[in-house]
């Protein structure tokens, strides 16, 4: 069943008793939440997912305040990830945001049968692209221009590799966006979807949309590494493409892995073996129909 | 009793089998297991009865990840091994290798998914000045500033202030006993130290007697309060005695004569009784025999304690009672600790603590 079929009363019931089972490929999501906030935006962000069984979940999730009490006075929310809580309370405005960071978390520090790079990732006629997250790069901008260009979302936050095919396994998930790319994203395509807004979190201001119902569909068909691009934003700086050396990108990649140190040699020889295969550039942009441009090249001359 | 997580132990001690079980059953044993920090254990332990196949894919990508996590535990603790015996090969008394790093280094079977984060040495009490400054020489830094803390550690308990070595973030806990100096259980860790032996392949690293390594794992169990991985602690005394048990003639009785010298019988009869309980661990009828003939203080009412705390710290296997159990016997470890002349302002002065850090972080927010 879609998420879409349940009516949000529907929706924000399930969530609050027993919880809601939900299939984010690849991962098998149980969440519990009171939190009005939550089923609208689940509702609004995730009405095309599918829910699942009950049987199984891989990641057990409650977004709920620390207390009643606070609740009402000075209202905090918590994550939990099976009945422990790893992080400091939240405003309560944060709530739905807390739910998507507290996944993130889950799945970086939990799911080791993949190579976990944070980088935005996206496809094309069966080729990845993978842009690391430095910061300032840009990436989930880059990555949401880029899905309203032809290009499969597989994620804004994160590459899962898998060191036996090499092949990069998609997890599309609402993308978040924060500040002036809000605005950027939401004037360039007005037919977005937005979640609601939290403002003053730590990362400034923040809200995700709705990822493409495609890249939802195809969501279990997974791609090899093609490209590693490096993105930068520089304000008013001319489009500027280089290779980049692959030891330096090596480097790069490492530090942009978040379970490099738990899988020490396996993440380090599949790192190896992408980059044998990718081509790498580094980007500077801040035009963004230039920046459209060169992707589209890219992908025309890799046919 | 119920109890909700013999699945999990069951597949541990090979009682239960992985065939035939259903997803729900294995979502459970999944976030028992991770809660626990049993989940390589369980990896190891059905790869070696070449059970893994009958896994479902789905839980047995947990069961994996926390296999690789503790590969990875293994090769920072031999290399940060090899760095502490560089730094006390010439000091000439021996320093002992406790608990999870000790286990790795023996080679037990089950030291294969013993996840760990601290390295535990212990050197005698009157040279323990002399090992601290040779660390604090070598680049080592003590962890807790606070000077109250740094003088607790030193004045009441059997250990110093965490150090950490700032090259690898390994952290070292340099202890002088096995309990705190105003423990009411008294051990003369002479005894301990004239029995250990020299560990394989270094200069100056030791280990306990296989007796003294179980029942300073059985000590630190039922005497120190802390039941997170409860569970965990007891599998490691169980697989601790079964692995004694098929290399060694004659161990029981040696581990019992050894508890009664030490007079550490109370903790090893819990361990013993928990272990057949939980992990079906089978007693000799002498054993039994010793056991029934210990008659334990309040029994039942400790039962009703430890049965709580030693399931998995997880909701599935929590009742009304649970949480106030954990709480009684955190406050019985204290107790067990110290004479409450110095427990109580201790107590006060961390819950002050407490509240002053969570008000000072939460105006800072």
């Amino acid at each position: 069943m879609k998420v879409s079929e349940l009516s949000l009363e529907d929706l924000h019931d399930k969530l609050k008793h027993g919880g809601l089972y939900l299939q984010v490929s690849p991962f098998r999501i149980h969440l519990t939440s009171r939190a009005r906030e939550v089923a609208q935006n689940i509702a609004r962000l995730y009405s095309e997912y599918s829910t699942c069984s009950s049987d199984f979940a891989d990641f057990h999730i409650e977004i709920n305040p620390p207390s009643l009490f606070r609740e009402y006075y000075r209202p905090q929310i918590n994550f939990s990830f099976d009945g422990h809580v790893p992080f400091k309370p939240l405003p309560y405005s944060q709530s739905f945001a807390l739910f998507e960071w507290g996944l993130n978390w889950c799945i970086a520090t939990n799911a080791h049968q993949y190579v976990i790079i944070h980088s935005a990732v996206v496809e094309k006629n069966g080729k990845v692209l993978i842009m690391p997250g430095f910061p300032g790069a840009g990436k989930s901008t880059l990555c949401s221009i880029l899905v309203r260009n032809g290009w499969r979302l597989f994620s804004d936050e994160m590459a899962l590799i898998r060191s036996d095919t090499l092949e990069v396994v998609p997890v599309p998930r609402p993308v978040s966006l924060k500040n002036e790319s809000i605005d950027l994203i939401r004037n360039r395509y007005p037919d977005v979807e937005f979640g609601l807004i939290a403002e003053d979190t730590h990362k400034g201001r923040i809200t995700h949309y709705k990822p493409p119902t495609s890249s939802i569909l195809n969501a279990h068909i997974p791609a090899s590494p093609h490209w590693l691009v490096f993105p930068k934003f520089i304000a008013n700086a001319k489009t500027k493409v280089e290779n980049s050396s692959k030891s330096k990108a090596m480097i790069a990649m490492s530090e942009q892995a978040f379970n490099s140190n738990t899988l020490g040699r396996e993440g380090f020889e599949t790192i190896a073996a992408i980059l044998d295969q990718v081509e790498v550039y580094n980007f500077q942009y801040s035009n963004i129909d230039e920046a459209i441009k060169f992707f589209s090249q890219l992908s025309e001359e890799a046919r | 009793m119920a109890n909700p997580s013999s699945k999990l132990t069951g597949l541990l001690t090979g009682h239960v089998r992985a065939e035939g079980l259903s997803l729900i059953d294995w979502d459970l044993i999944v976030r028992q297991a991770r809660v626990t920090k049993l989940n390589a254990a369980l990896w190891f332990s059905l790869e070696e009865s070449g059970q893994l196949g009958d896994v479902p894919d789905l839980a047995k990508n947990h069961l994996m990840s926390g296999a690789k996590q503790a590969d990875r535990i293994k090769i920072a603790a031999r290399y940060e091994l090899s760095l502490i015996d560089k730094v006390v090969k010439d000091f000439d008394a021996p320093v002992i290798v406790l608990k999870g790093a000790a286990y790795l280094q023996r080679q037990f079977n089950f030291s294969r998914g013993r996840v760990f984060s601290d390295i535990d040495i212990l050197v005698p009490e009157e040279r323990i000045g002399e090992v601290e400054k040779l660390f604090l020489e070598k680049g080592w830094k003590t962890g807790k500033q606070d000077p109250y803390d740094q003088e607790y550690y030193r004045k009441w308990m059997h250990e110093l202030p965490p150090m950490v070595n700032p090259k690898t973030a390994n952290y070292l806990d340099l202890h002088h006993s096995i309990l705190p100096k105003t423990s009411t259980i008294k051990v003369n860790p002479r005894k301990l130290i004239l029995n250990s032996h020299k560990l394989d392949g270094f200069e100056n690293l030791y280990t306990f007697s296989s007796e003294d390594i179980v029942l300073h794992s059985a000590t630190h169990l039922f005497h120190e309060g802390e039941f997170e991985n409860g569970l965990r602690d007891l599998y490691d005394i169980y697989s601790l005695i079964t692995e004694f048990n098929e290399s060694q003639e004659d161990f029981w009785r040696r581990l019992i004569k050894r508890a009664e010298e030490l007079q550490l019988v109370m903790p090893l009869s819990y361990s013993l009784g928990y272990c057949n309980k939980f992990l079906k661990l089978e007693l000799p009828t002498e054993t039994l025999d010793w056991l029934k003939s210990r008659k334990a203080a309040h029994r039942f009412v400790m039962d009703q304690l430890f049965h709580r705390a030693l399931e998995p710290d997880h909701i599935s296997c929590d009742d009304w009672l649970t949480p106030s159990a954990r709480w009684l016997l955190y406050v019985r470890s204290h107790y067990l600790r110290m004479p409450l002349y110095l427990l109580i302002p201790h107590l006060v002065r961390k819950a002050y603590k407490k509240r002053f850090d969570e008000s000072f972080r939460s105006d800072a927010n």
